[in-house]
């Protein structure tokens, strides 16, 4: 019999640029020895849109409508990068309410990305309950933005010197209206995803990270913290009022994507909680510092890197001006970037195929964000 | 942080320093040359294990491409950006991937999006975003996005290409800057 070559076995295949609970679009150009995969290269470009070529061109306020498409569900983590890295320029003061308010928005914002994340990771493994469930659970948290900021997706709502308008009346009850009901629904959805069977015979002992390599390639966020690592920019480097907040960060001690799916578990009830806490300590006052004419608007020459915690991880964005009215650049550093590279390509070896699509969404890659 | 910087100081040489808009954010500007070994004493020495960004800024004025490197010490909860300017008619430099293995897809965007080369960086030279680019490096001051677009595709011929809208937005937008 003839013997073939470990060259003659490979075969090299292209996952993507469509795929099941990823929000964007990027292809995996994988190599298979059988059904284990041995190594993966990452190509992205399907989304680009050059906003920070077209930010360089606009005055500040312009800027607004683009960052929030940067990362297209978590649209809010942008708008509060970009004004807080305006108002650290400028050196505007925000009211003491706005920034309350704002933390409710980022909070409400990351639950939301929460909810449509059980969905993205049940769909990929053939459980379809649960993302009908997710994604009617999320349209709650999404009629309460719509009736905050008028949009559902896109809210540029945040800006600097505070948020565009007080809560209407009787915000604050419907939210924990919707808080009530979430709650009541997760040992439902325990039940059907985090307690299955197939769920856990599925990710456990799956993408196993060393944890050495958090330190060495920067990865962040929940994936992190499933590698007993406590870093949380909310805790580590308080913005906004987290400093105000009581809380614990969340880890797990697994490595492996059970692990980052529990740490995920956990922070929804963690956002619940932060969301109770915000709405009993919230002050009241004014929510917005007039700016000065913003068609005028210029910014001192400076730079500044500012972060918070995406629910992916660290989402930063460092902002060069130069003293015109127009800022010299603008660099997003997207959370996924280091993920979906570096650490994708390290994880993959030995993988089987079956469990590269539940892997890209475990780690909750997010495209949008690599090439802006 | 004063005592980190005045460390750094006794040791290599600091064009500039600037303290940032917060107290945990400083900024230092280092020769070229010293830049690894900055960034080596900083990993290793000071904690700062935490590469966050790499990011180029272009000072088209003064000829000259900023690199920056976002640095991050989990143990000291402090940011430091580390910069060097370097020529914009030699963009040229040297990888940092034997400090920080992530800084790999940093540079490959740079190599794109300015044209800076990085020496020893293996697959800086694959496309990124871009698919068969032949012209100016896009990011560059100096590359006019308007005037790439009309040459290439050229104008549409359609109602909004004749009515000009560029010049009716101007219009409206002098006339709300004097009202």
């Amino acid at each position: 019999m003839k013997k073939f070559s470990k060259k003659d076995r490979e075969v090299k295949l292209f996952v993507g640029p469509q795929h099941p609970g990823v929000t964007g679009n990027m292809s995996f150009e994988i190599t298979l020895e059988g059904d284990i995969l041995t190594s993966v290269k990452t190509h992205v470009g399907y989304l680009h849109r050059a906003f920070e070529k077209l930010m360089e061109r606009r005055l500040f306020i312009q800027n607004f409508p683009l960052v929030c498409r940067i990362c297209v569900p978590e649209s809010d983590t942008n708008e509060e990068n970009y004004a807080r890295a305006l108002e650290e320029l400028s050196g505007i003061e925000v009211p003491e309410r706005a920034k309350w308010i704002r933390t409710l928005v980022l909070e409400l914002s990351r639950l939301q990305m929460f909810m449509r994340w059980i969905g993205g990771i049940a769909g990929t493994m053939g459980l379809s309950t649960a993302p009908q469930w997710s994604v009617g659970d999320r349209d709650y948290i999404l009629d309460l933005f719509e009736e905050l900021t008028g949009g559902r997706i896109y809210h540029i709502y945040i800006l600097p010197g505070g948020v565009r308008r007080d809560l209407p009346e009787g915000f604050e009850e419907r939210v924990l209206k919707v808080m009530d009901y979430l709650e009541k629904k997760l040992p439902d959805y325990d039940d059907l995803i985090f307690e299955n069977a197939v769920f856990k015979k599925r990710l456990k002992g799956i993408a196993k990270i060393d944890p050495s390599w958090v330190e060495e390639i920067g990865v962040t966020g929940p994936v992190a913290r499933a590698c007993g690592f406590p870093f949380d920019v909310r805790k580590e480097q308080p913005y906004e009022v987290y400093d105000k907040l009581d809380f614990e960060i969340i880890t797990e001690n697994g490595c492996d994507l059970y692990s980052m799916a529990m740490v995920r578990r956990r922070e929804i009830d963690l956002s619940i909680n932060l969301i109770r806490q915000i709405i009993e300590k919230m002050p009241k006052g004014d929510v917005w510092t007039p700016l000065p004419n913003v068609l005028y608007w210029k910014i001192p020459a400076g730079e500044t890197y500012v972060k918070s915690e995406a629910t992916r991880g660290e989402f930063g964005y460092y902002v060069v001006t130069d003293g015109s009215d127009k800022p010299r650049r603008v660099h997003v550093r997207g959370v996924s970037t280091p993920h979906a590279y570096t650490l994708l390509e390290r994880l993959v070896p030995g993988m089987n195929i079956s469990d590269f699509s539940v892997a890209i969404v475990g780690l909750q890659t997010c495209p949008p964000e690599i090439e802006r | 942080m004063e005592d980190l910087i005045k460390r750094i100081e006794s040791i290599f040489k600091v064009l500039k320093k600037e303290r940032g808009k917060r107290d945990n954010l400083w900024i230092i500007e280092v020769e070229k040359d010293s830049l690894h070994a900055v960034l080596s004493y900083l990993k290793d020495n000071e904690s700062f294990k935490h590469l966050a960004l790499v990011s180029c800024v272009d000072w088209i004025e003064n000829n000259k491409f900023q690199l920056s490197y976002i640095l991050w010490s989990y143990q000291k909860r402090q940011n430091l950006i580390v910069k060097i300017f370097i020529d914009r008619d030699k963009p040229e430099f040297k990888t940092v991937l034997n400090l920080f293995p992530q800084a790999e897809i940093y540079e490959r965007e740079i190599r794109e999006l300015y044209g800076v080369s990085f020496e020893g960086n293996p697959t800086q030279n694959e496309d990124f975003v871009l698919e068969d680019w032949e012209e100016m490096p896009p990011m560059r001051r100096d590359f006019d996005t308007l005037k790439y677009s009309q040459e290439k595709y050229g104008d549409r011929d359609s109602e909004v290409q004749k009515t000009n809208i560029r010049k009716i937005i101007s219009d409206f937008t002098d006339e709300w800057r004097r009202k």
